[in-house]
């Protein structure tokens, strides 16, 4: 399996979002909206795409499921392997950023990328 | 009722996934979908739309294939190839009072190695249909080595004649299937079980939630469902597959999985028994190579009408059997079978068989161009 392939963008931020604790689908899209400053809103369509994707790989699992106005809400949380899996993944990442950080300071440039708003 | 009008047409939009993830995920996508729906809307808005029939477009993508699409493609090359190959073989025992001259040099070898064919390419066949990558891979291994000996002992090594190339191309893709995890047969074999539970539905795909079926091109494949569903396929036929290659297909068809191996291995069966046919028939015009294909000028005028008949129902069989296939993996199989249907096309308009040493370059450069793909693939390291 391709364990150590780079996550998508949505899989990363909805095991982000699952890191904080079991949620269900719709928690999920508000959550990640949230810690996207807004940038990111995950259509239904790509969360469950992606959820099924994660179960799949064994990164999330079902957590439990409730009844709601008559409505399924099931709660997902992090395996274990998906807690490592976003680590890793947090790892590779910050390891980018800082070397993106460390050139454009070192080339003086930094200000050019966004500066202080 | 607003609301009710929303909830319908999220309901119509749902309607276009997949059964088993309408299955498992449509009641909590419905509830997601409401909840981010303001007040008083009644129709979802566009980006919503975009975005399920998207997702809907990819579930089915996955439902079908499996993740690994190349696999698949080489997956259904080697398995179509190798019904050739059986066609072909079968097809020569009925030429062989006219073959037997041009074998005769060889005497004992000769017919040890047909019988060795005819023993090989059937195994193989069966193997593939049945979604045992391994046992088909080893087998049209020890095909290809007999093929090419019936080849270098008939015309010797200068020059490969198609029929070689055709066994290449088949172990290649066998090869390639079972070292890549064979996703797309074994998961129609899971996906097989789940949807040939017609009768038997609800609880088989409840069984394959718990076991990991949405995992179709994952490693979960090679788990439960997917074990199910080759002990359901295989076995009994490897006796009956070895007569005639006839009733393997067919089981292999109903139980290996309908979405995606139905019609694609009844076409390419049916050209196979065709070409075989053309074997027995008595007086029948001959050519030693691949049966299905339209090769060598001479067969088609020696046979005259009936036998561009043959040949044009055998070549719209071939065409449905890669037609048939979902367009990902067809377009992967026609770029992985353009070689050898080039090199016969060639053949066809006059040209001379492939010396060896440009087969062996071709080979090579296949093999640094996978190797190319390969690493594109796999997963940038981590730690």
């Amino acid at each position: 399996m391709r364990d150590d392939a780079p996550l998508r963008e949505p899989s990363y931020l909805i095991l982000t979002s699952l890191a904080a604790g079991p949620r269900h689908g719709y928690a999920v899209i508000e959550d990640v909206r949230e810690i996207s400053a807004g940038r990111v809103v995950i259509g239904v369509g790509t969360l469950y795409t992606a959820i099924d994707r994660l179960r799949a790989d064994g990164l999330i699992e079902v957590d439990r499921e409730e009844v709601v106005d008559s409505r399924l809400r099931r709660y997902y949380r992090l395996s274990d392997d998906g807690t490592r899996r976003l680590a890793a993944e947090t790892e590779r990442l910050t390891r980018h950023a800082a070397a993106a950080r460390a050139r454009l300071n070192a080339s003086g440039r930094a200000a050019l990328g966004g500066g202080p708003a | 009722m607003t609301a009710g009008d929303l909830e319908r047409r999220y309901r119509r939009l749902l309607a276009l996934f997949p059964r088993r993830h309408r299955a498992e995920y449509g009641p909590e996508m419905l509830a997601a979908l409401l909840a981010g729906a303001e007040q008083g809307r009644r129709r979802p808005r566009m980006r919503e739309v975009v975005d399920l029939a998207g997702a809907a477009l990819a579930a089915h993508a996955v439902a079908r294939l499996g993740r690994s699409q190349w696999s698949a493609a080489a997956g259904a090359v080697g398995t179509i190839g190798a019904i050739g190959l059986t066609a072909s073989v079968l097809r020569n025992v009925g030429l062989w009072h006219a073959v037997f001259d041009s074998f005769a040099p060889m005497a004992g070898w000769g017919l040890a190695l047909v019988v060795a064919l005819l023993v090989f390419w059937p195994l193989a066949a069966v193997g593939a249909v049945a979604g045992r990558p391994a046992l088909a891979t080893v087998a049209a291994a020890l095909g290809l080595t007999a093929q090419t000996a019936v080849a270098v002992l008939a015309s010797g090594p200068g020059r490969l004649p198609i029929g070689v190339l055709a066994a290449l191309l088949t172990a290649g893709g066998l090869a390639v299937w079972a070292a890549t995890g064979g996703p797309a047969l074994r998961g129609r074999a899971a996906t097989g079980g789940l949807g040939g539970g017609a009768e038997a539905g609800g609880p088989a795909v409840g069984g394959g939630a718990a076991t990991g079926g949405p995992a179709v091109g994952g490693g979960a494949v090679t788990g439960g469902p997917a074990a199910g569903g080759r002990a359901a396929t295989c076995g009994p036929e490897l006796g009956s597959g070895a007569e005639t290659g006839g009733p393997a297909l067919r089981r292999g068809a109903a139980t290996g999985g309908p979405a995606l191996w139905g019609w694609p291995l009844w076409a390419a069966g049916a050209a196979g028994a065709i070409g075989v046919l053309t074997g027995w028939v008595p007086r029948a015009p001959f050519t030693a190579d691949l049966p299905w294909l339209p090769v060598e000028p001479a067969w088609v005028y020696a046979a005259g009408p009936p036998g561009i008949a043959v040949v044009a129902v055998s070549s719209a069989l071939l065409a449905a059997a890669v037609l048939t296939l979902p367009g990902p993996t067809r377009w992967r199989v026609l770029v992985l079978a353009l070689p050898v249907v080039a090199v016969t096309g060639l053949a066809n308009a006059g040209l001379h068989q492939p010396p060896t040493l440009v087969v062996a370059l071709c080979l090579l450069a296949a093999f640094v161009a996978g190797l190319g793909v390969g690493r594109r693939h796999r997963p940038a390291s981590n730690s």
